[in-house]
């Protein structure tokens, strides 16, 4: 086979094509930013004619280096214009279309092409439609920058760039203290996170000398990297807004809801896991680092799963529910399965884009109202919204053959059959179980029962700029992970045997799961105590009760450290007085005392002149 | 280097005898031909490092970038006052422009002198027009109290200098900065030798400022008048940086460890008056304090005294000397139209002022240190050489990269989000003037990004 020159030329070109068309990529997601300088008003349809359709126009591109690497298994990397450098440390321009990017990308575009175009129905009304598009738009550059990165400066580059461009997204409706608020917590977040990374980076430059991917992962072969590891394990729990820096993630919902759906499914969140995946090659030799995103993941996992149990707030059920996946994924890196993690990174993308697009089109259908307590009856109402809902959902909890499932089993199969930790694996299976219980939740609030929210609502699913996102994505959710899983070459060879209750645990505590929630929503029709014990609805209610304490405590004692402490100690009173003050201080006593003799007493002036002159002569004479 | 010094001198009679009329538009003009002209001092490729040369003055890669940037700075100067002298009869307009041009004049020979003494007098000299911008032209009494700080701290840091550096011509038998790299190492042990070192380091430490000798910069900062705030920001605390490069050569075997407690007060300063740009009401003192927490930083990186830490803190000069000018500006549309520096009555200006907000918004980004932006570079290069030093810096300078990135978004967030007060009403739209001069500021940081070599320093 090797033999034919036309194959043999296709396998010498295709790294080109691969290059090419992944700078194409580039190029046409820029091109609407660039043109958007000129200082010409857009046209009304900018956002449409020229984002959504630069978006599509690049996935489609982006398919061609997808196509080439199933076929040829084409991987490849970029380097060219060197960037800045002193005299031993370079920093070029380089990119990598590897696995994980080439696979990515086209995902990352096909889910924000729906988003967009859904987007230009939920956000038709608001007069400054172009500019929300342009910032999607370099959220998503920002995102494909970071996954194509082959160093770590360009890597933060995307990294900063997402946390910004989130910060404006989030604050879209800026009259709105709580999205201001909602958009600073994410930034604030993200750089607790950003400090692991730049210790990291540091960390990389003072000993590796170099922060290009492959020269950091060949130099370090033979050192100890936990505490890099420990600052990129930071860093992504900032940004995948893991345990202890989550509370970000559920704020972040005050944006509007393409934002959280863009946020949520294929940038931003993401981002964290990625960058482990990317560094697994260091991570995989560091039982530390491993067991950290381990336990990690597993208490995030669960923990964020109890919060999304109680949650009213449709939006903030789906938001949960993110954060719940990323543990997983965490877990997943902790298992030392990247290429699994990025798996469920891809699968989830679909169907959490979707079930955020639906729960846009219900929200929308009903008068910007969110509380799933005011739902109900819209499998009647919008049957093609809910269906998808329930699609989601059910993707979600990994019912057999959707796309979770392809992901989610294997993983909850690779946490089976390893040697890691019990506890770890009972927080995630319970978590798992937890996902059932609030999928289930949804669908039974939204979609089932009768209509519970006021009669004049202008529900109408009608339209095919809401219609057709949705149903694209409902194809992803159905076959992506088949397709992905049956493209995918796994890099650990995946254990193959286990007992059937090993096998089957997954469905079997999701089934669990489900069946707990339906006899919970029975009883809620028959009281049987006369006040319900409400401790643990309030834990889970106030989330743990953690933004309570840090969003409280935190902020106040670094607030009063820079009035009290700082200003006001330091500043105005300290270094006044030791200062400027003090040398007024010190020298006063004697101004005044050589000012209190001059005061114009000439007959004691005079006299003293006397008896001074008298009492030297005198001296004199004699 | 007298193409760029002789014209900037001939600037003041053309202050004095260009019509009324034409007076801002021809000043603003020939300062910006004269700043155009200065870029070609980046141009010079010289194996020595020195280029540019005559007897008394040079340029080489650390003196350049902030040659470049002082002669970039008086057109900004001079398109930020147009609008706030416009009251003013034409005479002291015209003794304004002058004072901003001999400001020039005096900044000009104190970074391209080849003597250290020049270079002294010279950082000395900077102080008389900069005293009457405050004290002169500042909008309330207590730029009377500002000006008097600014100098007396100055002063009592400066002094100890003059004679620090007559003991070393003494020693050595040269100042000149070209040979004294070569002159042999000093005998430094006794105690006296320590407080020389001090002496030579402390006119800097205070000029930057040092956490702890800052006071006068808060207060310098808020009397002045925009053009003032602006040179003190972009250009004057640059002085200190500049002489500590210089200086450290000298002082090479007795820094490595007195200079600790520096660099921990420098770190320490980061927090503490990053801390309090958190609790600040007046939207200039906010930005005065943010310019101690980053000089604090570029102190840390000079006295660290590594290659790169000398890279990271001219870098972050550089790009800070932008910024910080740039928000002083926005911070000054505001105030021309409410006449109030206090936050809390001027929310929400992204309604009247949209423009604006694209500035205020990549002004604090860049405050921020946003990849890639210059900044970054500057506080990555400057956090991994303290990294290399010591590891528990990174408590530091990682808090540091906190509070500010929630400062400099607080400050966004309280002038530009946020519904609009009612009190706001018929403020003047913003002019081209404003925007020009705020691009001006943005778009050399922007373009530094394609090409940092420019503002390395030593070891590009």
């Amino acid at each position: 086979m090797m033999n034919n020159p036309a194959m043999m030329s296709t396998i010498l070109t295709s790294p080109l094509h691969m290059t090419s068309s992944m700078v194409l990529v580039f190029f046409a997601l820029s091109y609407p930013i660039f043109t958007s300088l000129s200082p010409k008003p857009l046209k009304n349809d900018w956002a449409i004619s020229h984002v959504k359709k630069a978006v599509k126009l690049a996935f489609f591109i982006s398919l061609l280096p997808l196509f080439l690497f199933l076929n040829h298994g084409t991987e490849t990397i970029m380097t060219d214009w060197k960037w800045m450098g002193t005299d031993t440390f370079d920093l070029c321009i380089s990119l990598k279309f590897d696995f994980f990017s080439t696979i990515f990308t086209p995902i990352a575009l096909f889910v924000t092409w729906s988003i967009l175009e859904f987007a230009s129905w939920y956000m038709h009304a608001d007069p400054n439609m172009n500019r929300f598009f342009k910032y999607l738009l370099i959220f998503l550059i920002a995102m494909i920058i970071l996954v194509t990165a082959n160093n770590m400066f360009q890597l933060f580059l995307g990294w900063e760039g997402v946390g910004i461009m989130s910060f404006l997204l989030i604050g879209w409706w800026y009259g709105r203290a709580d999205a201001n608020t909602a958009a600073l917590q994410a930034v604030l977040y993200n750089r607790v996170g950003d400090i692991g990374l730049i210790f990291a980076m540091a960390w990389f430059a003072t000993n590796l000398n170099s922060w290009d991917l492959q020269q950091v992962f060949t130099a370090s072969k033979d050192m100890d990297l936990t505490f890099p590891l420990l600052g990129l394990i930071i860093a992504a729990t900032g940004k995948s807004a893991q345990f202890g820096l989550h509370p970000w993630l559920p704020s972040a919902m005050e944006g509007p809801t393409p934002v959280s759906a863009l946020l949520h499914s294929s940038t931003m969140v993401v981002a964290g896991i990625f960058l482990l995946v990317r560094m697994s090659p260091l991570l995989e030799n560091n039982p530390t680092a491993l067991t950290t995103c381990l336990c990690l993941g597993a208490l995030t996992t669960l923990f964020t799963a109890t919060c999304a149990l109680t949650q009213n707030d449709i939006k903030k059920i789906v938001a949960f529910s993110t954060s719940s996946q990323l543990g997983l994924m965490m877990v997943t890196i902790g298992l030392n399965q990247p290429q699994l993690a990025f798996l469920h990174i891809c699968t989830h993308a679909f169907f959490k884009a979707m079930l955020f697009l639906c729960s846009g089109s219900i929200i929308h259908s009903l008068n910007d109202e969110q509380d799933i307590r005011k739902m109900g009856g819209m499998n009647h109402l919008t049957p093609f919204t809910s269906s998808c809902l329930t699609l989601g959902s059910l993707a979600l909890t990994g019912t057999p053959f959707l796309a979770g499932f392809f992901s989610k089993d294997a993983i909850i199969e690779a946490l089976n059959t390893s040697y890691l930790n019990a506890w770890a694996l009972v927080l995630t299976l319970l978590a798992t179980s937890f996902t059932a219980v609030y999928s289930l939740r949804i669908v039974f609030f939204v979609s089932m029962g009768n209509p519970r929210f006021t009669s004049l609502s202008p529900i109408n699913e009608n339209n095919p700029t809401v219609i057709n996102p949705i149903k694209r994505l409902a194809w992803g959710s159905i076959i992506a992970g088949l397709l992905i899983t049956s493209n995918m070459l796994p890099m650990k060879t995946p254990v193959m045997s286990m007992p059937p209750i090993l096998k089957l645990a997954a469905l079997i505590v999701t089934l669990l799961g489900v069946l707990t929630a339906m006899e919970l929503a029975s009883l809620t029709n028959k009281q049987f105590k006369t006040t319900p014990n409400l401790t643990a609805h309030h834990f889970s209610n106030m989330l743990g009760f953690f933004p309570a304490i840090i969003h409280r405590l935190t902020p106040k004692l670094n607030l009063i450290l820079g009035q009290t402490i700082a200003a006001q100690t330091v500043d105005q009173t300290w270094l006044e007085k030791t200062g400027p003050k003090a040398i007024v201080s010190l020298n006063e006593p004697l101004i005044e005392t050589t000012n209190n003799i001059q005061q114009g007493m000439i007959k004691t002036y005079l006299s003293l002149f006397f008896f001074t002159l008298a009492l030297a002569l005198l001296l004199l004479l004699i | 280097m007298l193409k760029i010094l002789l014209p900037t001198i001939m600037l003041i009679p053309m202050t004095w005898l260009s019509p009324a009329k034409r007076l801002w538009t021809t000043t603003l003009a020939y300062s910006l031909i004269i700043a155009l002209a200065s870029l070609a001092w980046f141009n010079t490729p010289t194996e020595t490092g020195w280029s540019c040369m005559n007897t008394y003055m040079a340029t080489d890669p650390l003196s350049t970038p902030l040659l470049a940037l002082t002669c970039w700075l008086l057109p900004l100067m001079i398109l930020a006052s147009q609008n706030h002298t416009s009251s003013e009869p034409v005479g002291r307009q015209r003794m304004y422009i002058t004072l901003l041009t001999s400001l020039q004049i005096f900044l000009i020979l104190a970074f391209s002198a080849t003597e250290v003494i020049m270079f002294y007098i010279m950082f000395e000299a900077t102080l008389i027009p900069t005293l009457i911008i405050i004290t002169r032209w500042g909008n309330q009494t207590e730029r009377l109290n500002a000006g008097t700080y600014f100098l007396f701290y100055t002063l009592a840091g400066s002094l100890p200098l003059l004679v620090a550096l007559l003991l070393l011509q003494n020693n050595t038998g040269t100042l000149s900065l070209l040979t004294l790299q070569y002159a042999p190492a000093m005998e430094l042990s006794s105690y006296a030798d320590k407080f020389w070192w001090a002496g030579c380091l402390l006119a800097f430490l205070v000029k930057m400022p040092l956490y702890g000798a800052h006071l006068w910069l808060p207060k310098a900062h808020v009397e002045a008048p925009i053009a003032g705030s602006m040179i003190l920001a972009a250009v004057l605390l640059k002085l200190g940086g500049y002489g500590m490069m210089r200086m450290m050569i000298v002082l090479e075997p007795l820094t490595k460890e007195l200079s600790y407690p520096f660099i921990i007060f420098a770190l320490w300063g980061v927090i503490m008056t990053g801390s309090i740009c958190l609790r600040q009401t007046d939207l200039k003192s906010l930005i005065a304090y943010s310019s101690v927490s980053h000089m604090g930083l570029v102190a840390a990186g000079i006295l660290i005294q590594t290659p790169w830490g000398f890279t990271g803190a001219l870098i972050l000069m550089i790009a800070h000397g932008l910024t910080s000018s740039a928000l002083f500006c926005l911070a000054n549309t505001n105030y021309e139209r409410t006449h109030s520096r206090t936050m809390m009555l001027a929310r929400g200006l992204q309604m009247v002022l949209p423009l604006m907000t694209t500035w205020w918004f990549i002004a604090s980004l860049a405050n921020l240190a946003l990849p890639p932006l210059p900044n970054l570079m500057g506080e990555l290069m400057i956090i991994t050489s303290l990294f290399n030093w010591s590891w528990w810096t990174l408590a530091l300078t990682g808090a540091g990269t906190l509070i500010t990135a929630g400062y400099s978004l607080y400050m966004f967030l309280m002038t530009q989000r946020g519904p609009l007060p009612a009190h706001i009403m018929a403020i003047h739209p913003t002019h081209s003037r404003e925007h020009l001069l705020i691009i001006l500021h943005l778009l050399p940081l922007i373009l530094l990004i394609l090409k940092p070599e420019l503002v390395w320093g030593w070891s590009a």
